[in-house]
């Protein structure tokens, strides 16, 4: 363990469970969730989605909890402290990943607010026209940018009160209420005539499809880009953890917490729109619309208007995910934030920085959906190999050895066995391989003509597009390794001494 | 079909949470009382 002294730590294991599980839940988990499942054969996707809980997400996040606990550091000192200098750069790039998500995120943060606003103050639409009309004067006018801007700023503002004041307080108003709007949410949604229908849909497999490999990966990347495994936000999250907390039960906790929200969404979500829309609803569930918004922005405010009580039931369900941005956004930026205080930098300097830089760099995602959705492509894509530096990091540092003294060390609850080294060796590696090779792989499907093409925003989603700026990345963090790593270790020796 | 997956799947996901959301409250029980 370092022995650094750590200054600020989560008031209670609760405290900290809570802030995390903030991270986890996010737009992913309401928004995304019931759409990829709507795609991928209703039932038949929860029994892979089930099983990649297990192999995915709950290995990864003990694996970040021990690193950031064992560190004390944000991902760039993480990696240099874990596996050696020359490595510095791998937590850089999972570190700038995060990122670059938070760019769009911030813009995606202050969709929700805005509707929420919105939903408050005029009436709900009533026509597929209207809610598009509603949308498409959103994008059109400066709000986008406005609202993204009121995110990064309350943002900045959450990360400059510090771990209990800040992030702490924040979570633990928001999480519980986004779990009570979503269970006031779900109550509503199965006692509408019609839910079963929904219900029926959601928890219907059809086990001759389970054979298609197109659901298993899908549902793994549900799990990769949901669950906040890998991502190396639960790393920063951990820095601030006690010595006496335990790993082990923490993340399955957090995990399965993850999970359960989002079946919970589900349940609304299907049951709503098989309610309201009948035999129709399958095809309205599958729509992505522009930047992926089809389901939540277009359709969810008119099924709304078309049900008893939706007038309240609206603003409280763009409140719950507001509150499930927020609490997500935070956590992108205090990792940042914490790679410049490593770096020698006062908390004050570092939020200005992380917030002006990240304000500015969501601009383009907010004024082109184009944009948005090829960033949202290369970064979340870049995920994977986030999962697969951390996974290369443990067993560079000897899988049993992290086990045993990292994760069954000082403060453990239970004892995790060899199966974990098994995944986090074996299985997880394997799985960054196969996700990677099949998105790809279905981009070059996608646009035949234009796979190749790195800067096209027409076809955003391009394998070429991912190369390029993935290989900026870590060329620009190579280059700059040393003399971060050096900083960054020093800065950590005068705290020590 | 729907009813018996739909249980297994709200059992695992559901029941999980809840186990584990009670193995941290027995562990930090235990933690603050000194045994």
């Amino acid at each position: 363990m370092s022995d650094k002294p750590q200054n600020e730590f989560f008031s209670s294991r609760y405290a900290m469970i809570i802030s995390v599980l903030g991270i986890a839940v996010g737009t992913g988990n309401i928004w995304r969730f019931p759409r990829i499942v709507a795609q991928n054969d209703g039932g038949t996707f929860l029994i892979p989605w089930v099983i990649f809980l297990l192999i995915w997400s709950v290995p990864l996040i003990m694996a970040e909890f021990a690193i950031g606990k064992y560190t004390r550091m944000g991902n760039v000192g993480a990696f240099a402290k874990l596996i050696g200098e020359k490595f510095g750069w791998m937590g850089g790039f999972i570190g700038f990943v995060a990122t670059a998500i938070m760019f769009y995120y911030s813009v995606v943060t202050g969709w929700c607010i805005y509707y929420f606003t919105h939903t408050v103050f005029e009436p709900l639409p009533n026509t597929v026209e209207t809610a598009h009309s509603i949308w498409n004067n959103f994008q059109d006018s400066s709000f986008p940018v406005l609202f993204h801007l009121l995110a990064m700023g309350f943002g900045g503002m959450i990360i400059y009160r510090g771990v209990t004041r800040g992030i702490e307080r924040v979570s633990m108003l928001m999480v519980p209420t986004l779990l009570v709007i979503i269970l006031i949410a779900g109550l509503r949604a199965v006692t509408l005539d019609g839910a079963y229908e929904g219900f029926k849909y959601f928890f219907t497999p059809n086990f001759s499809n389970l054979a298609n490999v197109d659901i298993w990966l899908a549902a793994l990347t549900q799990n990769a880009w949901d669950t906040g495994a890998g991502w190396g936000l639960i790393m920063t999250y951990a820095i601030y953890m006690r010595k006496k907390e335990d790993i082990g039960v923490n993340s399955a906790l957090i995990g399965f917490g993850n999970n359960s929200v989002s079946l919970l969404a589900g349940i609304t979500i299907f049951c709503t729109v098989f309610a309201l829309l009948g035999p129709s609803a399958n095809d309205v569930l599958k729509q992505s619309g522009p930047a992926s918004t089809g389901l939540t922005f277009i359709w969810m405010p008119q099924l709304f208007n078309q049900m008893v009580g939706g007038s309240i039931l609206a603003p409280l369900f763009f409140l719950g995910l507001s509150f499930a941005a927020f609490t997500s956004l935070i956590s992108m930026i205090e990792l940042a934030v914490r790679i410049f205080i490593d770096a020698g930098l006062t908390r004050k300097k570092a939020i200005l920085i992380v917030s002006s830089v990240g304000f500015l760099a969501g601009i383009p995602s907010a004024l082109h959906l184009g944009f948005f959705a090829n960033q949202d492509w290369v970064w979340g894509v870049g995920l994977m190999i986030s999962g697969g530096f951390i996974s290369f990091a443990i067993l560079k540092f000897g899988v049993e050895k992290f086990r045993r003294e990292l994760i069954n060390g000082e403060g453990a609850d239970t004892h995790i066995g060899k199966w974990w080294s098994i995944i986090i060796s074996v299985i997880v590696p394997l799985e960054v391989v196969v996700l990677l090779a099949w998105w790809l792989y279905n981009s070059t499907q996608w646009y035949p003509e234009t796979w190749w093409k790195p800067f096209d925003l027409s076809t955003p989603e391009t394998l070429g597009t991912c190369i390029v700026q993935w290989a900026i990345a870590i060329i620009v963090l190579l280059g700059i390794n040393k003399w971060l790593v050096t900083r960054t270790l020093k800065n950590d020796k005068q705290v020590l001494s | 079909m729907t009813d018996w997956l739909g249980l297994v799947v709200i059992f695992i996901v559901w029941g999980g949470f809840a186990y584990f959301i009670s193995l941290a409250m027995r562990a930090e029980r235990k933690k603050n009382t000194g045994q």
